[in-house]
């Protein structure tokens, strides 16, 4: 408190010391009266009183004044609240989920998800706040800037901020939301532009290149790219593959030809993620295997990941090795995010649940029904 | 009886003698007994409720976990709110002190229906009883506002703190309908309107705010339960629900209901200023108008709970610009109080320093009141430990201040014994000091952002935390030591007089304790509710 971080906060401050102000002095005259009152007349002082039962000017007077200053109050209060509610033209947005217990934010332009929220100084930020509708109430709560507004399930609300300082901020929930609530805070990062550019690049990198870690290529989860990246593998073998390799990939769509995917000992290459990425690459020569060039880098390891999901054989492991050998062979640390653009089937989800459905993934998309 | 010479006031049994036994008690319908029944039922939940906040409040001495889980924290903090709120703070005054005095001051034998006042009193504690169970059964979390969805959703059992809110609402209802109800019927003859005391003028107008505002909390109620138990969606986003109409819901009640909390105790305040001032009140009339303003007023402003759930912006503007209007008739009272002590004659007796330091305590909750109403100070201080200073300071500074009063001002009419003076200003002293630390470092570390109802916090809140952790040791230890004085009285207290303070209205012209239907004759109405010689004729 009390460090002018943005011209909200400054707006409230400016209203708190002018109505608490005002407040203490009111309080100090009641207290003032009352003591010089209960002195002055004490008992043992005045055993003569004076029964005046009322003063009708002092009765006018001490009702309109406390009138006309409350209303001062609110023309006060006000103003700021005016300030809070209008958001400047140059904003640049962040939509922020409150979950039980967690704050998660994600920046539509940018693409990215982050458990931290970064904005650049000197920059207004919408934050879009909701929750999911089976969550329950939480209230986005920034003391520096002065700014407060509930998140609510399956509803949308807002506020704005815009800090005038670097450093590092407390975001905390302030609507009681269960057990953990008081534990439901994370940091508001606020630094220079370029620092803010490099930390949305990075952001994206990590988004886009899930191959730097070893770990995550979770063989036991066909899923993978469908949480890591956004994009589902499903959708994608969905679209380009089960016409040879049939929806089960037990090759069934070009029968004796095309790979079936339920076993793994014929493979020319591995069903390593590496292996198979390297597959839809460059395709296997001399068969229908064609290469898929036309597949962005995550599409291909996201569908790398699905396909291995067919079969229920033990699976070879990629090795960190494995996957730094890919990240260099095919420049994969130098491939950047598309800007402004997302995948097709993101869209398609997008568009449906504009359109009031619920997402559509997989085969239903394909066929865009709407269950 | 009226045609025969008057009897002395102590020939009749005094109330408290004249039907022996439990059962008596159980099955009266003399309304000072049913008051007495209030008492005694309503003081046990406050002191338990008083030392679970103590209990949660040390756990808030250092930051960390010290012995509460975060969950035995929350269950902890909604029984004291709940405790507080519908046992102790809403019924008490009315139902102890009003349906003990209204009758009598009104010079009336009982209320209106005295059976439906023993019912009101059975209702609190089936309520009370429910509200018991849930505890042993498993404490709710959801805060004493019950929000949905989290309390369409939470593990622990609200269907019983509900249903025991419910069934509670349904005594001050009953107690409310009498009150209006004796008023207008049972009235002594002689007494217009405007010569009833204050006392009952405001517990008139809670009347009437507990008749038209409650039924929407057991309405709400049930609609939570219908929700919960019947998937009926109402509330619940997840099934098409709006949590907010909950909200709205809610404070159409409760925000009157501070209203019901707090208008009796300005009456009291304004039966025990005259009175040890020896003068008659000053601005009657206004202190009626101001007490039916801020309960007309008071009906329109439940959305300042909500200046950050998500209402229109226009609505949140009304609602703020209508708050500070409910703050003049308050402000007027005060005025009106303080003018009354003018060129009198002041007598600082233990009553009498209960209602100074509420004038203090409830204008601080006042004025900061203010603050929280100011728009763009709200959207900062809503949901922090400001807030919850603020209505510690309105709600226990003011109403729980002035049951104090009540209970020092009445105690020796009431049980006909005397207290310890010297204990009782020393209990005031303590207990002014103690709530002070207790209390005023939660405004800081909410100015700065501490918000309410966390189990923990981060390290910069620490230093207000530890002072007002240490307060309430103060507070809590300045209560018993108030109470076991009053108790101490009952068995070795002196007798009291009939009028220990010298007061001008009724309650001071009938036997100590009262007889069974108050009044040993005719009472005597040739005297008004504030009329006092110029010269003081009492210590
Ligand atoms: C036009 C038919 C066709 C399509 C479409 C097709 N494949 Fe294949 N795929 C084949 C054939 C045929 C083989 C077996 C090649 C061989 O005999 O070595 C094969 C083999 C494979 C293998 C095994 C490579 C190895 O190491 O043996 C993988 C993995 C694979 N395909 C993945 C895909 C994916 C992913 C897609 C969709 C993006 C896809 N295929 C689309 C026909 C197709
Ligand atoms: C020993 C005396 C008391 C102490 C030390 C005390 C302390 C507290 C504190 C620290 C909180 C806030 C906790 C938090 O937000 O995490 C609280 C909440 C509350 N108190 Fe008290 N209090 C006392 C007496 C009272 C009285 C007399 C009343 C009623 C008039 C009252 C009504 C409430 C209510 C309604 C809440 C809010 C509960 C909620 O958030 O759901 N308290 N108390
Ligand atoms: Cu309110």
């Amino acid at each position: 408190m009390l460090l002018a971080a943005s011209e909200i906060t400054r707006a409230v401050d400016r209203a708190f010391f002018l109505i608490g102000g005002v407040s203490l002095l009111l309080l100090a005259g009641i207290t003032v009266a009352m003591v010089i009152l209960a002195v002055r007349f004490r008992r043992s002082r005045v055993r003569t009183t004076s029964q005046v039962g009322g003063h009708t000017v002092l009765e006018i007077t001490w009702t309109v004044i406390p009138t006309i200053i409350v209303m001062w109050m609110f023309y006060v209060g006000y103003g700021g609240f005016a300030l809070m509610r209008q958001v400047p033209k140059n904003h640049m947005v962040v939509d922020v989920t409150g979950k039980q217990w967690v704050w998660s934010f994600s920046y539509p332009k940018e693409r990215i998800d982050a458990s931290e929220m970064v904005v650049p100084v000197n920059t207004p930020v919408l934050v879009n706040l909701t929750a999911p509708p089976e969550d329950v109430i939480h209230s986005f709560f920034i003391p520096d800037f002065r700014v407060k507004e509930d998140a609510r399930p399956g509803q949308a609300s807002y506020l704005w901020f815009e800090s005038e300082r670097m450093g590092t901020f407390s975001i905390l929930c302030a609507e009681f939301c269960g057990k953990d609530h008081s534990k439901m805070y994370t940091w508001l990062k606020v630094v220079s532009r370029e620092e803010y550019e490099q930390w949305v690049e990075k952001q994206q990198m990590k988004k886009f290149r899930p191959l730097e870690v070893g770990a995550m290529m979770d063989p036991n989860n066909p899923g993978f790219g469908k949480d890591q990246l956004n994009i589902d593998g499903a959708v994608i073998f969905g679209a380009a593959c089960v016409s040879c390799h049939g929806s089960a990939g037990d090759g069934s769509g070009l029968p004796g030809q095309a790979r079936n995917m339920t076993i793994l000992k014929d493979w020319k290459r591995s069903a390593k993620v590496t292996d198979i990425y390297r597959t839809l690459s460059e395709g296997i020569e001399g068969t229908q295997m064609r290469p898929y060039p036309n597949l962005t880098p995550w599409e291909r390891i996201a569908v790398a990941h699905y396909v291995r999901s067919f079969s229920k054989e033990p699976r070879p492991e990629d090795t960190l090795e494995d996957c730094q050998a890919m990240i260099e062979e095919y420049g994969l640390d130098k491939v950047q995010a598309p800007k402004q653009t997302i995948p097709i089937e993101r869209a398609m989800e997008l568009l449906v649940m504009e359109a009031g459905g619920r997402a559509l993934t997989g085969e239903d998309a394909l066929r865009g029904v709407n269950p | 009886m009226s045609s025969q010479p008057a009897a002395s006031p102590m020939s009749l049994p005094n109330y408290l003698e004249a039907r022996p036994g439990i059962l008596s008690w159980l099955t009266t319908t003399d309304h000072k007994r049913i008051g007495v029944l209030y008492l005694a039922s309503m003081m046990p939940f406050f002191l338990v409720a008083a030392s679970f906040a103590v209990m949660f409040r040390l756990e808030l001495f250092s930051p960390g976990q010290q012995f509460l889980t975060n969950d035995q924290y929350n269950r902890l903090l909604t029984v004291h709110g709940v405790v507080m709120i519908f046992l102790f703070i809403i019924p008490g005054i009315p139902a102890v002190f009003g349906n003990f005095f209204l009758p009598i001051m009104i010079g009336a034998e009982d209320v209106s229906f005295p059976r439906i006042n023993l019912m009101s009193w059975y209702c609190y504690v089936s309520g009370a009883v429910l509200a018991l169970i849930s505890v042993a059964v498993g404490p709710p979390d959801t805060g004493w506002t019950f929000y949905v969805p989290y309390s369409v959703k939470t593990h622990p059992n609200v269907l019983l703190p509900m249903a025991a809110a419910f069934i509670l609402g349904w005594s001050s209802i009953l107690t409310g309908l009498n009150f209006v109800a004796t008023v207008h019927r049972l009235r002594a003859k002689a007494m217009g309107w405007f010569e009833m005391p204050l006392f009952v003028w405001s517990l008139y107008a809670t009347g009437w705010v507990q008749i038209v505002a409650t039924p929407v909390v057991g309405i709400t109620l049930v609609m939570v339960l219908l929700e919960r138990f019947l998937g009926i969606p109402i509330f619940d986003p997840a099934r098409g629900g709006d949590p907010v109409l909950y909200q709205h819901m809610f404070w159409i009640y409760s925000h009157p209901a501070v209203y019901i909390m707090v208008l009796p105790a300005m009456g009291v305040v304004s039966e025990i200023i005259p009175t040890f001032s020896r003068k008659k009140i000053f601005g009657y009339r206004y202190i009626v108008f101001s007490s039916i303003a801020i309960a007309a007023i008071g009906s329109l402003v439940w959305g300042h709970h909500m200046f950050t759930s998500g209402m229109a912006d226009v609505a949140r503007i009304v609602f703020s610009f209508l708050t500070f209007f409910v703050a003049v008739p308050s402000a007027v009272k005060v005025f009106n109080w303080l003018a009354t002590m003018y060129k009198g004659s002041v007598w600082l007796a233990p009553p009498m320093v209960w209602a100074l330091m509420f004038i203090l305590l409830f204008s601080i909750g006042g004025l900061t009141g203010l603050i929280n109403a100011s728009l763009s100070l709200d959207v900062h201080l809503h949901d922090t430990a400001w807030v919850v200073s603020h209505f510690h300071f309105t709600m226990f500074g003011g109403t729980g201040v002035i049951f104090f009063a009540a209970l020092h001002y009445w105690w020796p009419k009431v049980f006909g014994k005397m207290y310890n003076n010297t204990i009782a200003y020393l209990a005031a002293g303590i207990f002014f000091f103690g709530f002070l630390a207790t209390y005023l470092p939660l405004f800081f570390a909410g100015a700065r952002g501490m918000p309410r109802r966390y189990a923990d916090y981060l390290p910069e809140y620490e230093i207000y935390h530890k002072i007002s952790t240490i307060g309430s040791w103060f507070l809590f230890a300045s209560l018993l030591l108030l109470l076991g004085n009053l108790v101490y009285s009952l068995f070795k207290g002196k007798r009291a007089p009939i009028s220990p303070w010298g007061g001008a209205t009724l309650e001071w012209r009938t036997a100590t304790p009262p007889p069974t239907l108050n009044f040993d004759g005719e009472p005597d109405l040739s005297r008004g509710a504030y009329e006092y010689p110029e010269q003081v004729d009492h210590d």
